[in-house]
């Protein structure tokens, strides 16, 4: 069976009119306040006009006028489901721009963390796709495993959703004792649980009808709308920011980067799955490898970063998530902009959903794994 | 796909003597940095995506620190290097090519540099506000003294 072209739009003879129909910004599965203008004709989408901006706070403009140490809480807020992977976008940026370079031992507490935010935000996104395309089950379960998650940023950073869990020049403190323990005896637990999810849905017949050869876009497609993270890779382009410029210890640690040739929705979902197989992989050998020592360079308290420009660029759960800081020698930003993965990922919604039923639209639009938060920043 | 190969990075210099428009054009590590005036971007952009194979548009927004500019970032997907292009702009008439017709990718972002900065594209297809309400009056990321307007009417 081959999956490529979306379902033509059949033509009956009958007198058709198209017919323009809004969704959100209330809508359940629209993740946040998303609204969709959909043009339809009979059930099937011929264009989609996604209507953005409804969680608009002027990030990069408060950025203007806060220090660069003050900013870093506001990071948070770009992507709340992981915002770890944010204040590492921006502190990576930022020490770019001063020329600073975090203790070794914070780079590998970084990257432990990043990974559980991946794995936190990939299994959020797990129990809400599946609650989309209607496996509720798997939506307690999701939200079950990612409790393991989150108690370890509990016990490391006293916090359970906005860490502000980095700070610029490495980590606000050290790990606590026994966080390595139990963070051991989570991914144990965590990964037979993963393989149970993957048994419970992937096979699934009613899953597979809502996924597979749905909401298709090619390579060179994905490529032209800058597509990234696992909407890229489902689309048979393993590109990583991780394993292609590597950032932080990444280059030290061994991972595969999952890619599956279909560019469906299956595709992405199967390509987070394997992700956190891989993320609770690399989080073990930072455990093995990290070495002892401080977690916090030197930085003056009035901190300046001398006049210039620099781009952080990370590989968060949704893509590359991209910091462009422009210093004039003062203590506050220039200029403070984010690319964020999921503005890119959500501009392509129309390319992938036309040609389908409009029921598809729900599972298109979860499998992209939008966060409102970084698209209206 | 199977054909086909990486191009050679760029020469700073080949790409400074082809293209009058550039005013500046240097390597930084694994970054290509250019400097490019308004109305040769478009087809600067062009040549670096279709014979230096910048396939990739990493990103696409405005600056105004102290000039008003554009900043444009492509990436190499085979090469895995960048290039980073400022476009200078005029205060008064900020304008300059669209390059969605390029990268699809760059409707959106036009969008968001014209809602936030005020820059206009030439042939966007459709350059309206985006994060902003589309009856705001006024660009609050220019860094000029706001007009008291600057408020949703």
């Amino acid at each position: 069976m081959t999956t490529s072209a979306p379902p033509a739009i059949e033509r009956t003879g009958l007198p058709a009119e198209q017919l323009i129909i809004n969704m959100g910004p209330q809508h359940p599965s629209t993740h946040g306040v998303l609204r969709l203008i959909l043009t339809l004709e009979g059930e099937v989408i011929v264009g989609i006009d996604p209507d953005i901006g409804y969680l608009h706070r002027g990030m990069e403009k408060m950025a203007e006028n806060r220090t660069y140490a003050q900013y870093l809480p506001y990071t948070d807020r770009f992507d709340y489901l992981a915002s770890l992977n944010s204040n590492l976008a921006y502190c990576l940026a930022v020490e770019r721009l001063a020329g600073i370079e975090a203790p070794e031992r914070a780079q590998y507490i970084r990257v432990i963390l990043a990974e559980l935010g991946r794995v936190a935000s990939h299994l959020i996104w797990l129990a809400t796709f599946g609650n989309d395309v209607g496996a509720t089950t798997v939506f307690l379960y999701g939200l079950r495993e990612r409790e393991l998650v989150v108690d370890l940023f509990e016990m490391a950073l006293g916090a359970r959703l906005t860490y502000s869990g980095m700070r610029i020049g490495g980590m606000p403190y050290d790990l606590p004792d026994g966080f390595a323990d139990a963070a051991r005896r989570a991914i144990a637990q965590i990964r037979p649980r993963l393989d149970e999810n993957d048994r419970l849905l992937t096979g699934n017949r009613i899953f597979q009808a809502r996924t597979k050869g749905v909401g298709v876009i090619s390579r060179e497609e994905a490529i032209a709308w800058a597509l990234s993270g696992p909407t890229l890779r489902g689309s048979d382009a393993a590109i990583d920011v991780r394993r292609e410029d590597p950032y932080c210890i990444y280059d030290r640690l061994e991972f595969e980067v999952p890619s599956f040739p279909e560019g469906d929705c299956l595709a992405r979902y199967l390509v987070r799955i394997e992700e956190m197989r891989q993320s609770l992989r690399i989080v073990e050998q930072c455990l093995d490898q990290m070495p002892a020592g401080p977690v916090r360079a030197k930085i003056p308290r009035v901190f300046k970063p001398p006049a210039g420009e620099a781009y952080g660029r990370t590989e968060a759960p949704r893509g590359d998530l991209s910091i462009f800081v422009v210093s004039d020698g003062s203590e506050r930003p220039c200029r403070l902009r984010v690319r964020a993965p999921s503005f890119a990922n959500l501009q392509a919604l129309g390319a992938m959903a036309r040609g389908h039923k409009i029921g598809d639209i729900v599972a298109i639009l979860g499998s992209i794994d939008i966060v409102l938060g970084e698209i209206d920043r | 796909m199977s054909d086909f190969r990486a191009p050679s990075p760029p020469e700073p210099q080949a790409i400074a003597a082809r293209f009058p428009a550039v005013e500046s054009a240097e390597r930084q590590g694994r970054e290509l940095i250019l400097r490019c005036r308004p109305h040769g971007l478009r087809e600067l952009c062009a040549a670096l995506r279709d014979e230096y194979g910048f396939d990739y548009l990493a990103d696409l927004a405005g600056a105004d620190c102290p000039e008003l500019r554009l900043v444009i970032r492509l990436y190499s997907t085979a090469r895995k290097d960048y290039a980073r292009i400022s476009v200078p702009l005029d205060r008064a008439d900020p304008v300059v090519a669209t390059i969605s017709s390029l990268w699809p990718a760059a409707g959106w972002q036009e969008r968001e540099a014209y809602d936030l900065f005020g820059i206009r594209f030439d042939g966007h297809p459709d350059l309206r506000r985006i994060l902003l309400p589309l009856d705001w009056h006024g660009y609050p990321l220019r860094r000029e003294p706001k007009a008291p307007a600057e408020v949703s009417s």
